[in-house]
């Protein structure tokens, strides 16, 4: 039997140990996070969640109009690629037609070169929902352009179940980073 | 006292001084005073309209992307319009001629030049966090009210954080040491409501909305702190003039077209277009999320002095009038006599609004859950709605149902009668399509004494509301019959009505509907009824309410239309929007004029048409008395319709004057119902003509029935509870029958 193995050592030892070992991991952590910049730290802490992170909340009220919250994701993105985001629904109304999105900022093509326009997305627009009292979908998004721009994200369910007071839609403002090989 | 109690006391006397401090109304002839605390000082008035003219140095951004700040600053713009307090008009100017396109140096130094003047301060975020506040505008804020500033927030750090404000000033009277009442004088709030993003964008460059109150007057210095994120260490501060300008008592006298006594609805601004009393402070009786005030003779407003200008006028049969007045120190008195260019309840058509709200949407529930009756009463008399319908409904339910008394509220002033009833929404059977009950006598079911014991199928709420005599309808008709899944055979007509396509059925509108018309159901005395009454309409896609109304009326069902607005959730704008307009040969009676629009003696109307005494003569011609007044159109049509086409359409002068209208016989060749219309703002309910004893039945609706229910039970089937499951298949069933027979009938 070895007596110097990790797991037969006396419990103190062991504890001090894997502290050790911790902190050093932990210190080079900490140090390859400080090197890097702040804006790509936070997108890495971004992507590091399995699950996308709640970006936006909608909430159909019993009378069915549609009202649209802001949530705490992150608003970081990456110029040119596609960042998934999750939005909660709570369908009060039970109702089952699509929930569409509209946005004046979506690009119209590829070669769309309008400074107004910079975002694509990808939302099931022509799916209905399902009635259920809670369900969450998934909203990609994707920008042509780096640094800050804003959209506002208008949701309905149809002709004119937008609530009232501009709470159908969202005004949210991204930080863009640049493409990997602009850092 | 425990100290938990003095706490909670000194808190609610706070929310106390600070509700009467928000409200710079007096109603009923009591003017609310502000603060009792405040200090003596030399007062130098200005006005209410004008702005410094110093030059205001704040901090400068050299560029920043026009994209972002273009967007942020027209949301800004749309923000300072929703909460009353619109930019000036050359500022407005000034941005709308800038574009996305142009150099961005140029456009970021032209929203600075634009917006800077009418900042209150700058805060500037470094890099590393740091925060600096810079002085900008003088503010000029009157007694009791607020002033809406800008605040301009320049932000190296491109936080996207919420930006926080507090002041030594600003720190509640109630919980304070004697000798520092006196520096707690001001009132402050950051504005982070719709359309705004409560967070900052990151952007280098934005403004945000800063709100200012004083509760004494004179001139006072006062400190303003921000900090990024709220955090001790984060706060920088600046020193700032207010100028507390007195106000005056604004008193009205209001009277109707004959000289008797009314309520008047009044929208006041500035000359810089600014909405009093401010929008982001008012509680009932004036609404937040409204433009105008209702007012009667002996009421007042306090305004400080300046010039403004009052739009007034007392619904939509009134002829709005603009006034001018100005405010010194002398109290002012509005003499508003409304004029009319339609009086219909002098012509025996009583209006009415079947769906308003007193809690829930747009209403607040805080400090109260929703209105009380005395606000809804003062809003349906400044819209000159004859029966006002107050349905309580899913959100505060509880507190609201203490109003229902199974007849006229007490408050209702003859000939303005208020109501209290049910629209089922938010419980029950709402997702197979909302209900409204009028004319209940027991508001709840047995079993419960709230709303969670309701029955899921519709036709089981309308079983309960009929054994009472209820009068009953659907509520926002075309929500859910907008996506089209499917069509039948048929000839579409002009508006699309009728239309063949089959709707969705996939909302909260007329839906089950369509099974329950085929149903008759036990009256209070045992005999047969029919199960529902009305369709509602008005306040939806015109084409796709009058749509199934159309189709069902195409069956030889005789169901009639009321008009309704659904205020405050498919608008707040007021109350009244859509009417329907009920024929009473003598006073106005409630049970009278409901009991009128179950049987159809009315039409419904948006309030600028009106088609009054539908006739057929004995010579087979139609009649119709005509008057319309729409600014944006000079002459509407006025169509003869039979089973849902028109027949003869005549031109009118949409002029406001009353005119009477006749049409030929129409030719028809099988039985049909025949109604008048002005598309979309006014329709009569249906005159049967029935040739050959035979009822009304046309082939191509009747399948366009089958196939909306074989859809309507497609989506609606998984709403009804296990218990009534059975129920609802029993019932669609029925309704099978009923159109396959009407087909068959027809073979």
């Amino acid at each position: 039997m070895k007596s110097n193995s990790f797991c037969q050592m006396r419990p103190q030892i062991q504890y001090r140990r894997l502290v050790g070992l911790l902190s050093v991991l932990v210190a080079g952590l900490l140090f390859f996070a400080w090197n890097n910049d702040r804006e790509a730290r936070l997108l890495a802490a971004q992507q590091g969640n399995a699950a996308p992170e709640v970006l936006i909340s909608v909430s159909i009220s019993p009378e069915a109009r549609v009202k649209a919250s802001l949530e705490g994701a992150p608003r970081v993105l990456r110029q040119g690629e596609w960042k998934e985001f999750s939005v909660t629904i709570e369908n009060m109304a039970g109702i089952t037609s699509p929930l569409v999105i509209e946005c004046e900022q979506l690009l119209k093509d590829e070669a769309d070169q309008s400074r107004s326009r910079w975002l694509r997305i990808e939302w099931e627009s022509s799916k209905p929902l399902t009635g259920a009292l809670k369900e969450t979908r998934q909203l990609r998004v994707w920008s042509r352009d780096q640094g800050i721009r804003s959209a506002v994200l208008n949701f309905n369910a149809g002709q004119g179940t937008q609530d009232l007071g501009f709470r159908s839609d969202v005004l949210l403002s991204f930080q863009v980073l640049g493409k990997p090989k602009d850092d | 006292m425990t100290r938990l109690t003095r706490a909670k006391f000194n808190l609610l006397a706070f929310i106390a001084l600070c509700c009467l401090s928000w409200s710079d109304v007096a109603i009923a002839g009591v003017v609310q005073d502000s603060f009792g605390q405040s200090q003596p000082s030399q007062v130098t008035r200005g006005t209410a309209d004008q702005l410094s003219d110093e030059p205001v140095n704040l901090p400068m951004i050299a560029r920043v992307d026009a994209q972002p700040l273009l967007l942020l600053t027209s949301r800004l713009r749309e923000a300072m319009e929703t909460i009353g307090t619109p930019l000036p008009t050359e500022v407005q100017a000034r941005i709308a001629g800038l574009s996305v396109e142009d150099d961005e140096e140029t456009i970021t130094a032209a929203i600075q030049e634009a917006l800077d003047p009418l900042c209150v301060a700058a805060v500037a975020i470094s890099a590393a966090g740091e925060v600096e506040v810079t002085a900008g505008q003088q503010v000029t804020v009157e007694e009791h009210g607020w002033r809406v500033m800008l605040l301009k927030v320049i932000n190296h750090a491109n936080l996207q954080t919420q930006l926080q404000t507090r002041s030594p000033n600003a720190l509640p009277i109630p919980t304070g040491p004697q000798d520092d009442i006196a520096n707690r004088w001001m009132l402050l709030n950051l504005h982070n409501e719709r359309p705004l993003d409560s967070r900052l964008s990151g952007l280098e460059l934005e403004y945000r909305i800063l709100l200012i109150s004083s509760v004494s007057t004179g001139r006072r210095q006062g400190k303003l702190a921000f900090s990024p994120n709220g955090e001790s260490g984060q706060w920088s501060d600046t020193t700032i003039n207010v100028e507390t300008l007195p106000a005056t008592k604004v008193e009205f006298r209001v009277t109707d077209a004959d000289g008797s006594p009314c309520m008047g609805c009044f929208e006041i601004r500035d000359l810089q277009g600014r909405v009093y009393p401010a929008q982001p402070k008012r509680l009932a009786p004036d609404f937040f999320f409204q433009t105008q005030i209702y007012r009667e003779t002996g009421e007042s407003v306090m305004l400080p002095r300046g010039t403004y200008t009052v739009i007034c006028s007392h619904g939509p049969e009134s002829i709005p009038e603009t006034q001018t007045i100005h405010i010194d120190e002398q109290p002012v008195t509005i003499e508003y006599q409304v004029q009319r260019w339609i009086d219909t309840a002098k012509l025996g058509y009583w209006s009415g609004d079947h769906h308003i709200h007193a809690a829930g949407c747009l209403h607040y529930e805080n400090p109260t859950q929703g209105v009380h009756p005395p606000d809804m009463l003062r809003h349906i008399m400044g819209e000159d709605v004859k029966v006002g319908c107050c349905l309580t409904w899913g959100p505060c339910f509880d507190y609201q149902k203490q109003f229902f008394t199974g007849r006229p509220d007490d408050v209702s002033r003859y000939p303005y009668l208020l109501r209290y009833d049910v629209e089922v929404s938010g419980f029950g059977s709402h997702e197979s399509g909302h209900l409204n009950l009028l004319k209940l006598s027991e508001q709840i079911p047995v079993g419960g004494d709230s709303k969670t014991h309701w029955p899921t199928l519709g036709l089981n709420t309308l079983k309960f509301a009929k054994r009472q005599g209820a009068v009953t309808g659907t509520a926002h008709s075309g929500n859910g019959l907008g996506q089209v899944v499917g069509r039948v055979a048929g000839v579409d007509g002009p508006h699309n009505l009728p239309c063949f396509a089959i709707p969705a059925f996939n909302g909260i509108g007329a839906h089950e509907f369509i099974m329950q018309v085929t149903h008759e159901v036990d009256g209070p005395n045992g005999t047969k009824v029919p199960a529902i009454d009305f369709i509602a309409t008005m306040d939806t896609t015109r084409e796709h309410e009058w749509n199934i109304w159309y189709h069902v009326l195409n069956c030889g069902i005789p169901i009639v239309a009321s008009g309704e607005t659904d205020f405050p959730c498919i608008t707040g704008e007021r109350v009244g929007l859509g009417r329907v307009y009920v024929n009473l040969p003598s006073m106005l009676d409630y049970n009278e004029w409901v009991e009128a629009l179950r049987r159809g003696e009315s039409y419904v109307s948006d309030g600028s048409a009106h088609l009054l005494n539908f006739a057929r003569h004995a010579d087979g011609t139609f009649s119709v008395d005509v008057a319309t007044r729409k600014n944006e159109f000079p002459e509407v049509e006025v169509e003869l319709i039979a089973n849902g086409y028109p027949v003869e359409v005549q031109k009118v002068r949409a002029d406001g004057e009353m005119r009477s209208l006749k049409f030929m016989a129409p030719k028809l060749e099988q039985s049909s119902w025949l109604a008048v219309r002005i598309f979309p703002s006014a329709h009569t309910n249906p005159i049967w003509v029935k040739l050959d004893d035979k009822p009304v039945r046309v082939a191509t609706s009747i399948d366009w029935c089958l196939a909306s229910l074989e859809q309507c039970w497609k989506e609606k089937a998984r709403t009804y509870a296990p218990a009534e499951i059975e129920e609802a298949k029993a019932a669609y069933d029925h309704a099978r029958r009923v159109y396959q027979g009407m087909l068959d009938e027809i073979k």
